[in-house]
């Protein structure tokens, strides 16, 4: 018998899409049974006082969970984020419910093992709960209480082998996309340098001294399955500068109908034959495609690696040979000044291990965001306060055209005394002899 | 209970410690398929929705299965993924960043097995726990955040939104009919833990009302420069309260600058915003985050507000599933929803999804706004765009009143009292003469200053670019210019 009536939580049972509902309900029952006999070290019926406390949402449309708070382990900055429930009386199983961030694998892959393991640290020391994954990337562990939080990072660095992710003001847990393990068109090894990285930088993942947060994330190539041009202030994403591969028997297998266009992800419709002219050439954002009937042509110069015809045409094109990756700054959500999506700053870059040509980068922005950035300000939006030569300036680049879509419509340019021949000081005496009042 | 120690000692917490490790490293992780095509990949290709093949340089073959599943996950149900995971792929497993689940296995006969397995399983309360599905260009899993079930400052849960949206465009994870591939995601407050911006369909949390200020608790649960620190506008300013007749340090909101973030709250649990009636759901449509054919471009507001309707948000649902559809049925083949939309026109886009076009829906934060605003003659036309003009009742006759002598000496009187004031201004802009009529038409003050002109009494002075109105005479350049 369940510990609280669950009405209008229960309605979330139905319907074919997986139900977190019944998904705890099987966690409350499978700790109310205790089959391996442990000593739970927080309230055995935590799951149920959660359903109880989200019924209770579900009823009045407001939330109980109350602040953050400076629960952590000894010597972090992050990692644990206090949480406490506004109806303790009521439900005490999670009067006290911090959640544990702990870092993800580059690309998420887990052997069985491993993951038994973090659920056996689960079970017996919090409610059993997780998010798989959090928005940023971690593993996260949901609802447990604070003299377990030092005995769970001691179990995850001893028995595990693994760290906790980050939170607050410091280098959030960086992610990447599968990239080179089970993708054709990565154009770097994602996973190891977000792995390198991320272990490179430990300390400023682990101690805050960053104005606000800071992510990085790695997208193998312009697709952007990891989305870091959305979401990360420093996102690296694939390209290459050389000709796209391509196959010219396998075009042929493609405008013959032999192959599916597109991987076969419009296999749901009839779309009619596959058109290269209509579905490729000429979709092609700059039109730099031909096809005579018999050779697919790409002017390589005028390719700006959109991906489409790739895309469209996986076993006929390929990604060229000489790759390395794109760097762009400043993406961020709205809170404050409107979402900001990165901006190029390098064009090309080298992408291979040990990745010191985009640390050099990363650390001068560092350099230049810890010390003018304001509290609380990301880094896009120190850039749009300071200006986009200011970042040119401390990443010691050179201003190029595909730094902008356009360039400036309005006529207010900000040159430096030192630009101007003769500088800002001048004589009102000498200009007099020239004009009379 | 008593409690188990892990080994750690509180009054050593330095012994033995182990830190700064970061993640495991992910090839000590990989299949064995995976570990020897490292970066061998050739091509894949989509078998039927949510069935994937990857071939290698090798000639191996790794075949995928995609299955949906909730990101809020317990341990009983990782398990499980880890029995099916060691039944049918050698003890290992994968999770997409949009919270899928992926089982990898190298033959056909094995991924037959493995699908009829994963379809077979079922939750108690009837739903599917690994539907099989979310590739190519359908309806994938949904990003989401945490809701009512762990956050402090949501406008709306997570999960359950989720959950109802994905049940009600279920036969689009599984199935390729879209022209493009549709992301949805959702983010239960402004603050966006999630690329909700971004996304072709964006679900947000809205407050609508600002925090309201527990002057019993202010002083005792808040530091206050915090609190005002917190807070993204600079509404929230310390103050001094009256308090049961006590002087307390509190805060000061200003209602109309707050935008309901709910970041003071998090500094100072004194300042709760959340309220059942104020709170609900916006729809943002048309972001994307890949490079391809277009740029990528952030989601817009085509919803203004959607209340909450717990347990199973019917409103939303059905808005939703309706722009799915309007979408399918008109855009072209790999046109995403935001350049589906551009192509055919925003205007186009409220009149095939029937959506409602409110005031709300056109910007008005910073300087941004007018970029989205309309700076050209080409538009379609609507019933509406052909009638919004309503006709020209609104030209006064007001405007066109007589002066009277006592307007005019109202005017001077004002002038020379100014005037005469030592080290005085002696110009002055139309819009200070506005103030001695009040709410006469502008139009009406004008003719009064023009009356004075003629008169002789006022003269107009000019920059070139600005002009204003003085005593005729009076002021410094004048004595200059008139050679005094």
């Amino acid at each position: 018998m369940a510990k609280h009536a669950t009405p209008l939580l229960d309605q979330l049972e139905s319907g074919p899409w997986p139900s977190f509902v019944s998904d705890i309900k099987q966690l409350a029952e499978s700790r109310a049974k205790n089959a391996q006999g442990l000593d739970y070290q927080i309230p055995t019926d935590a799951p149920e006082d959660l359903l109880g406390v989200m019924e209770l949402s579900y009823e009045d449309k407001e939330t109980h969970w109350k602040h953050g708070g400076i629960v952590g382990v000894f010597g972090y900055g992050g990692g644990v984020i206090g949480r406490y429930c506004d109806q303790p009386e009521k439900f005490p199983g999670v009067a006290h419910f911090h959640t544990v961030r702990v870092a993800q694998p580059s690309g998420k892959f887990y052997s069985t093992e491993y993951l038994r393991g973090i659920c056996d640290i689960w079970d017996l020391r919090g409610s059993g709960l997780t998010n798989m994954h959090g928005s940023t990337g971690d593993m996260v562990l949901i609802g447990t209480q604070t003299p377990q939080l030092e005995e769970i990072f001691y179990e995850l660095t001893h028995k595990m082998d693994v760290d906790l992710g980050g939170s607050g003001s410091n280098l959030r847990t960086p992610a990447a996309c599968m990239g080179m393990s089970r993708c054709e068109y990565a154009c770097y090894n994602t996973q190891l340098a977000c792995y390198q990285l991320t272990q490179d930088y430990q300390d400023e993942l682990h101690r805050p001294a960053f104005p606000y947060k800071f992510k990085f994330k790695f997208d193998g190539c312009p697709n952007g399955c990891v989305a870091s041009m959305a979401r990360s202030d420093f996102s690296v994403i694939g390209t290459w500068k050389d000709d796209i591969k391509i196959d010219q028997d396998a075009v042929k297998e493609y405008v013959a109908g032999n192959f599916a266009p597109n991987a076969g992800a419009h296999s749901g419709r009839d779309w009619g034959k596959f058109d290269l002219q209509k579905e490729v050439i000429d979709l092609c954002p700059t039109h730099c495609m031909s096809w005579d009937g018999s050779k697919l042509s790409i002017d390589t110069k005028n390719c700006v690696r959109c991906m489409h015809c790739i895309n469209t045409m996986p076993r006929a094109l390929h990604v060229g040979d000489d790759r390395g990756a794109s760097i762009l700054v400043g993406a961020k959500a709205p809170i404050l000044d409107g979402a900001q999506m990165g901006s190029l700053l390098v064009p090309f870059i080298p992408a291979e291990e040990p990745f010191d040509e985009i640390k050099s980068v990363i650390e001068k922005i560092w350099d230049w965001w810890m010390e003018e950035g304001k509290n609380r300000e990301r880094v896009g939006e120190t850039i749009k306060r300071l200006s986009f030569q200011k970042l040119l300036e401390v990443t010691e680049l050179p201003a190029i055209p595909q730094h902008v879509i356009a360039p400036r419509t309005n006529p207010y340019i900000l040159f430096k005394e030192e630009e101007v021949p003769g500088g800002w000081t001048r004589d009102i005496a000498a200009y007099r002899q020239r004009h009379l009042r | 209970m008593a409690f188990i120690s892990s080994g750690y000692n509180p009054a050593k917490p330095m012994e033995g410690r182990i830190s700064d490790i970061g993640p495991r490293k992910y090839d000590s992780f990989f299949p064995e398929v995976i570990a020897k095509n490292f970066g061998k990949w050739l091509y894949h290709e989509i078998l039927e929705p949510g069935v994937l093949m990857h071939v290698a340089e090798s000639g191996d073959k790794v075949y995928t299965v995609r299955c949906g599943g909730a990101r809020t996950m317990t341990t009983v149900h990782i398990r499980e993924i880890c029995e099916i995971a060691d039944k049918y792929c050698g003890g290992h497993v994968r999770w997409t960043t949009r919270s899928n689940v992926e089982f990898m296995v190298t033959d056909l006969e094995t991924l037959k097995a493995l699908k009829a397995d994963l379809a077979s399983r079922k939750f108690a309360g009837g739903s599917y726990k690994f539907p099989i599905g979310g590739t190519g260009a359908g309806v994938t899993n949904i990003i989401h955040t945490q809701g009512w079930l762990h956050c402090h400052t949501p406008a709306t849960d997570a999960s359950g939104p989720v959950k109802s949206l994905m049940d009600t465009v279920f036969s689009d994870f599984q199935n390729h009919r879209l022209p493009a591939p549709v992301r949805i995601s959702l983010a239960c407050c402004l603050n966006m833990c999630g690329a909700v911006h971004v996304s072709d369909i964006g679900i947000v949390g809205i407050h609508r009302k600002p925090p309201m200020i527990d002057q019993e608790w202010v002083d005792q649960l808040c530091e206050i420069p915090l609190a005002v620190a917190a807070c993204p506008v600079a509404a929230v300013r310390p103050t001094k309260e009256d308090f049961n007749g006590k002087k307390i340090n509190s805060v000061a909101i200003k209602q109309e600058r707050c935008m309901y973030c709910g970041n003071c709250y998090t500094m100072c649990p004194a300042l709760p915003i959340s309220d059942g009636e104020g709170d609900g759901v916006i729809i943002m449509v048309g972001g994307k985050i890949s490079n391809r054919i277009s740029r990528p471009k952030f989601s817009k507001v085509v919803v203004s507000y959607i209340e909450n309707e717990p347990p199973r948000w019917p409103t939303l649902c059905a808005t939703v599933k309706r722009i799915l559809d309007v979408y399918a049925e008109n855009a072209h083949k790999y046109e995403r929803l935001g350049d589906w939309a551009e192509r055919i026109g925003w205007e186009k886009f409220f009149e095939l999804t029937d959506l409602e076009f409110t005031p709300q829906l056109i910007d008005d934060f910073r300087e941004q706004a007018y970029f989205s605003w309309r700076q050209s003659t080409q538009f379609k036309f609507s019933e509406l765009a052909a009638e919004a003009y309503k006709g020209a009742e609104a030209h006064a006759e007001a405007a066109n009143a007589g002066v009277t002598e006592e307007d005019k000496a109202t005017v001077y009187n004002w002038l020379v009292e100014k005037t005469n004031k030592p080290g005085a201004k002696t110009k002055f802009y139309f819009n200070q003469f506005l103030e001695l009529f009040p709410g006469a038409s502008p139009r009406k003050v004008k003719n009064v200053l023009t009356a004075l002109v003629d008169d002789e009494k006022v003269a107009y002075w000019s920059s070139g670019s600005t002009t204003m109105y003085g005593l005729k005479g009076a002021g410094k350049q004048g004595a200059t210019e008139e050679g005094k």
